[in-house]
């Protein structure tokens, strides 16, 4: 199906001065355009140009934001959205990866594998959270599964391309020096896997917040979901815009996170 | 006995249509500390013959042998130097060279200590611990070279290793490569499509004619005395191996020297 890449040579470095003031500059010009699109809702809401009770305000949101956080409403069912995203997310790194790399490394296991998590991967994974149910009920587990699921495919695919788009090279190269097969796995596959892998684990941070969200959604008893689903059928707008931010938020920082880690590994020894 | 021994060797690869034997008779006997140049026209099979010495493709027939043993595979002795450079862009520059090293179970501590040597006897000192990625073609050539002697090997392969290089940078690391030849004089097996680069520095050209069932056509012995300098170009002796080469590779007509005579 794919045919592996010939990389460069490397990616250069972007730790410029000229690089950090550029992105000091990107930060500050997306401020003022939130700044004047917050500016502008407020005063279309309050002069009543739009119905607040569909677009609410910014001022609202806040005030919806602390009333979540002093009603203990949000420490509530926030730990359990994050433990079943948590460990849904662990599991799939943790089969995933090594998966994912002995998949693009050995022909035998891909055969076996890939059909598998293809079909996996353009599932939507909504269809099969029934089936979690009835295996599992409503509760935690099931959610945890679902998360499993669908980060597992989107880490397998990326880490797997990433062996894939070893050069070739390189290889002969090691094989040149004596590297064994062994070797050639941790000292030239491995680690020129690394860069696509990551970007793999941050895509499926996003997979897994919107996943666990959605199942949530779908029912349960607690977390973010299930409050989202509950403000949402009463037509309480404030506080729905507030979870939707928090996940959002959620999902950006873990995803800068993993984008630091994705920079560290080109220094990597 | 000579230190390494190419026997009838015949080199094929299967393609879509069938089998092409890219080489068809390659015979030579090299010597130890011999610096011996393979030129040929592009794709006539330089590159396939040097994987061959090292073990990296299997002859379709006959054998190579390094000391009377016939090559089955890489070995400890043998050390190749890759036309793009072949570096680990993940890598620091010591931490490349020490590859081989690492390889062969080597210590960190001894292992680094060698590679910083030879990072400064390539001219690299204080780029230890830049990355591939911020030297300059030049300066990768010379980390692959380091890499490949860090391993101390007999026999030095270098597949058109200024191949990617301009005509400058070309120039001096050939005369760098001869200084440090000279000191311990290993057999090298040097492909080039540099005529001139050749005879500056071998003391023999095989010389192959296209494929496929490419074979050598010439082995001329140069005659140069050592150690070799820039200064060894302008004189007539080398003109005459200039022409002559030329004449074998790209026909009379090219020929730049008007009077080809032998000595
Ligand atoms: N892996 C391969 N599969 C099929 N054919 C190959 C393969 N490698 C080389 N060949 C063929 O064998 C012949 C010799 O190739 P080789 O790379 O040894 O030539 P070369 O003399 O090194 O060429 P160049 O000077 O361009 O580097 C060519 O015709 C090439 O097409
Ligand atoms: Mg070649």
């Amino acid at each position: 199906m794919r045919t592996p890449k010939r990389k460069d040579a490397g990616a250069p470095l972007t730790t410029s001065r000229a690089g950090s003031q550029e992105s000091a500059v990107k930060v500050l010009t997306g401020c003022i355009s939130i700044v004047v699109v917050l500016v502008a809702w407020q005063v279309s809401a309050s002069s009543g140009l739009v119905d607040a009770s569909y677009t609410s305000s910014p001022l609202e949101i806040v005030k919806a934001a602390a009333e979540l956080v002093t009603s203990g409403e949000l420490a509530q069912n926030l730990p359990t959205t994050l433990f079943e995203f948590s460990i849904g997310y662990a599991l799939a790194v943790v089969i995933g990866v090594p998966l994912g790399m002995l998949m693009g490394w050995r022909l035998r296991v891909r055969q076996v594998f890939e059909p598998l998590l293809y079909a996996l991967y353009v599932t939507p994974s909504l269809a099969l959270f029934p089936i979690f149910v009835l295996v599992w009920g409503i509760g935690t587990t099931s959610k945890i599964a679902i998360v499993f699921v669908d980060v597992l495919a989107t880490v397998v695919i990326n880490a797997m391309a990433g062996v894939q788009e070893t050069d070739a090279r390189t290889l002969r190269m090691a094989h040149a020096f004596g590297a064994g097969q062994m070797a050639q796995f941790w000292k030239i596959i491995a680690p020129s896997a690394m860069p696509t892998t990551v970007a793999g684990l941050r895509l499926g941070v996003g997979r897994g917040v919107i996943t666990v969200i959605v199942a949530e959604l779908y029912g349960g008893v607690v977390g973010l979901g299930v409050m989202i689903s509950a403000y949402g059928s009463s037509f309480n707008v404030p506080p729905l815009i507030v979870l939707a931010l928090l996940a959002g938020l959620f999902g950006l920082i873990v995803g800068s996170l993993l984008r630091r880690i994705e920079r560290s590994v080109f220094r990597w020894e | 006995m000579s230190h390494i021994t190419f026997d009838s060797v015949k080199i094929s690869y299967k393609t879509s249509d069938g089998e092409v034997e890219a080489v068809g008779d390659f015979s030579a006997e090299i010597q130890k500390g011999e610096f011996i140049a393979i030129v040929g026209p592009s794709g006539c099979g330089k590159s396939s013959v040097l994987s061959a010495a090292d073990g990296l493709l299997k002859p379709a027939a006959g054998n190579v042998y390094v000391s009377g043993e016939p090559v089955t595979g890489p070995g400890h002795g043998r050390a190749m130097v890759f036309q793009d450079a072949s570096l680990m862009p993940w890598r620091s520059v010591e931490s490349n060279v020490a590859f081989g090293l690492e390889l062969r179970g080597v210590g960190k501590a001894e292992r680094l200590r060698t590679a910083r040597e030879l990072v400064k006897l390539v001219g690299l000192e204080g780029r230890e611990r830049s990355r591939p990625s911020q030297l300059s073609g030049g300066m990768r050539q010379r980390v692959g070279i380091a890499r490949a002697l860090a391993v101390d090997p007999e026999i030095l392969l270098m597949d058109e290793p200024f191949g990617a290089l301009d005509a400058q940078t070309r120039e001096s690391m050939g005369m760098e490569l001869l200084r440090i030849w000279e000191n311990d004089r290993k057999t090298v097996l040097f492909v080039t499509h540099g005529i001139d680069e050749a005879i500056l520095l071998a003391d023999r050209v095989l010389v192959m004619s296209a494929g496929p069932r490419s074979r050598i056509v010439e082995d001329i012995t140069i005659d140069l005395p050592r150690p070799r300098t820039r200064e060894v170009r302008v004189g007539r002796e080398f003109q005459v191996y200039r022409s002559r080469l030329s004449n074998l590779l790209f026909g009379e007509q090219d020929a730049r020297t008007t009077e080809p005579a032998t000595r």
